[in-house]
This record gives C-alpha cells, structure tokens and sequence, in this order.
C-alpha cells in the first residue's frame, strides 16, 4: 500500500488558496449561527426569569413561533435559538456549494448541492 | 448538566466525536433521561459541537471541506434511515448498540494511538482533488496528506451515518479511526473534517426528534450552554496539544461508559447509577 501523507516545512502550496475561501466563509456563517442562536437562548432565558416561568418540557411548532415571539413568550425565543443551530450547518453547505461555484470547481459544487438536497428532503420528510 | 455537556463537548471537539457518544450516557446514566429524550438533545448538541467547535478547526487548517462534502453524501443517507428506527426501537437495545460501539471505538482509538503520521511523496496522485494540509502547532511542521481508499471510506461513512441517526451520536467514533487507519488521513484532520461532518449528519436527527416533539428544552439548553464554552476549550486544545496524549484518557473514559450501558441494558446498574 502507498503511503501518500507527507510531512514537511515547506509553505503551503498555493493551489489550496480557493478551498482557503471556502473555509473563510464557511467560518462566518457558523460563528454568525452560534451567536444567533445564543442571543435567542438569552433573551428566553431573561424572559423566564423576569417573567417567573420555567424551561418549557416541548418547542414551539414551527406556526406558533412568530405569534409567541410577538406575544414575547419565552418558549418561541428558547425554540427559534435551538431551530437557528440546527439550520446553521445547512446554510454553511449552502454557502460552501455557491463558493465552490464561483470558483469553477464544478465537481465540488455539485457534491455539495447533493449534500444540501439530502439535508434538505430529510429536514422535510421529518416535518411532515 | 451543562457542566457534563461542557466536559462531552470538549472530549467531543477535541476528537472529532461530536460529543454525542459521551452525553447520551452521561444523561441517561448520571441524570436518569429517558434514552430517546437523551438522544434528541444529542443530536442538538452535536450540530452545536460541530458548530462552535469547526469554526476554531477551520482556521487551524484541520478541516478538509472537500473530502467532507464527498463521504457526507452516503453519511447523510444513513443518518436519516437510523433515525427512523431509533424512534420505534425499545430503550436496552439503544443502550446496548452505543455500549458496543464505545467498546468498540476505545480499541480503535488505542490500537489508533501507536500509528505514526504516514510520510509519504508530495507528488502523490490526486484525481479528487482531495489534497489538504494544515500547520501543526505542537510539532511545528507543515502537514500535507492525500485520502486514501475512497470508495471503502464512502460505503463505512454511510454505516456511521446510520448508527448516527439511531443513537444520536455524530458517527465521529467511526469516522476518525476511519479516515486515520483506512483513508491516510493525520489525526488532526480527520478529527477536524469529522467535527465538521458530525453536525451535518445531527441536523437530520435533529429534525426528526423534533417532529417527533421529541427535544425537551429543559435538557437541551443547559447542554448547549456547556457546549458552547467545552467545544472552544476542545478546538483550542486540538491545535496545541499532540493528540496521541489524550487517547489514552479518553479510551478509559469510551470504555467505562460503554461497559455502562452494556451491563444496564441487560438490567445491571452500577452503584451511584440512576
């Protein structure tokens, strides 16, 4: 069998630069996802104790979120900080697809839609 | 609980485990959750691993994103069909899959831990474009690895997929030793690719569990809390520490709880064990 790692001190090559991008952008959507979602659990969390009310035992279904949040109900806020971390990785994909896109890497652009229609038509099917 | 969640989610991070495969026990075992409860709040907390924990991964050069978009197609297929039978299947058969797959995973990370780092020709071939590299901070050298075996790596990504669903873990247990042993690939990436393909894989179980009404908040929001300030501690560690220091700790940690579950699955609890 080959051996076909390598261990050296030179730079980096040059032709990782565009996956570099990738990673670059890919990193802000998930710090942007995690700071969302803990903002949301903040103010759930404030609004629990301001409020005097405890952790729901269940989420919120998905139409009854913006009605909570307008009623400022603590549960839709907990629900929208949990349902914005799931959705981060999804629209990291998504982001990560149009960047390999952009960059003419046609292979990785349509392997990475495959992945995003995968997570997509799962999420679906299990909303149903 | 956030705490426990804290100390999966550094383990978890630091290894590419997702930290799912030490905090459906440590819920079931130490707080008495329900199994299936403990495996939906898993799967939340393993995409919010994934999450914090890349990000840090990602700027260290440990994160191979073409290699993890091309296993996470099998990956993601499995995960969806696993997560349809953990619904349905009884609490001691999960309990007794994930003490085997514990057991299972502390032998492959200790027979993992005598493997040096592979050297090889920089000039290896490379139809997929697979090529990664990143710069190890604990040995101060430039890494560059090209996967090996892809097909095989497809078709075990997509059985790691399915034990990922059914148990709520990131399928990263398999995934590691299977990028490192199998695929060529240096520990550090295949930890940091793993981090990453674990959250894509919880966010269809995920999903699930909460269609299902599954995810109960009261157990699901102290563990991301935790993992949100474990899974930066675990990524930092990542890039400083050699890895091959901490399997040894971790081992003794996959095997006592895998033991755990095993004997509580067949009705044996151990004392201090709700």
């Amino acid at each position: 069998m080959n051996t076909r790692a390598t261990t050296s001190d030179e730079d980096e090559n040059e032709s990782f630069m565009p996956v570099d991008t990738v990673v670059g952008r890919a990193t802000r959507v998930f710090r942007a996802g995690f700071s969302g979602s803990l903002a949301l659990l903040i103010v759930g969390m404030v609004l629990i104790v301001t409020r005097k009310q405890s952790l729901p035992s269940h989420l919120v279904p998905l139409d009854e979120i913006v009605p909570g949040l307008i009623e400022g109900s603590a549960a839709p806020f907990v629900t929208l900080g949990i349902l914005t971390m799931i959705l981060t990785p999804v629209i990291s994909t998504v982001t990560i697809c149009l960047t390999f896109l952009q960059q003419g890497d046609r292979r990785y652009a349509r392997l990475s839609a495959v992945v995003v229609l995968i997570l997509i038509l799962s999420i679906s099917l299990s909303l149903r | 609980m956030g705490i426990a969640a804290g100390f999966a989610a550094i383990f978890g991070s630091m290894l590419g485990l997702g930290g799912g495969v030490l905090l459906v026990p440590l819920l079931t075992l130490f707080f008495g959750v329900d199994p299936k409860v403990a495996v939906g709040a898993s799967a939340v907390c393993v995409v919010t691993n994934s999450v914090v924990g890349s990000s840090v991964h990602m700027r260290s050069g440990f994160t191979n994103i073409r290699l993890a978009m091309l296993l996470q197609t099998t990956t993601a297929l499995g995960a969806i069909s696993g997560a349809a039978i953990a619904i349905s299947a009884n609490p001691n058969v999960i309990n007794f899959v994930l003490g085997i797959v514990l057991i299972y995973s502390a032998f492959s990370m200790l027979s993992q831990r005598r493997i040096p780092v592979p050297n090889a020709p920089p000039d290896a071939p490379d139809p997929l474009a697979l090529r990664g590299s990143y710069r190890d901070q604990a040995s101060r050298r430039i890494v560059e690895y090209v996967p090996e075996r892809i097909r095989l790596g497809l078709a075990i990504s997509g059985g790691s997929g399915v034990l990922s669903g059914m148990l709520g873990i990131g399928g990263g247990v398999i995934q590691v030793p299977l990028m490192n042993l199998l695929m060529r690939i240096p520990v550090k990436a295949a930890a940091g690719t793993s981090s990453f393909m674990v959250g894509m894989t919880a966010v269809a179980t995920a999903a699930v569990f909460y269609s299902q009404d599954k995810l109960d908040p009261r157990v699901v929001v102290p563990c991301m809390i935790g993992i949100f300030l474990g899974a930066q501690i675990g990524s930092q560690i990542t890039r400083r520490l050699p890895t091959h220091r901490l399997i040894i700790i971790f081992v003794l940690v996959l095997a006592y709880l895998g033991i755990s579950l095993v004997l509580k699955a067949i009705g044996i609890g151990l004392p201090g064990q709700d």
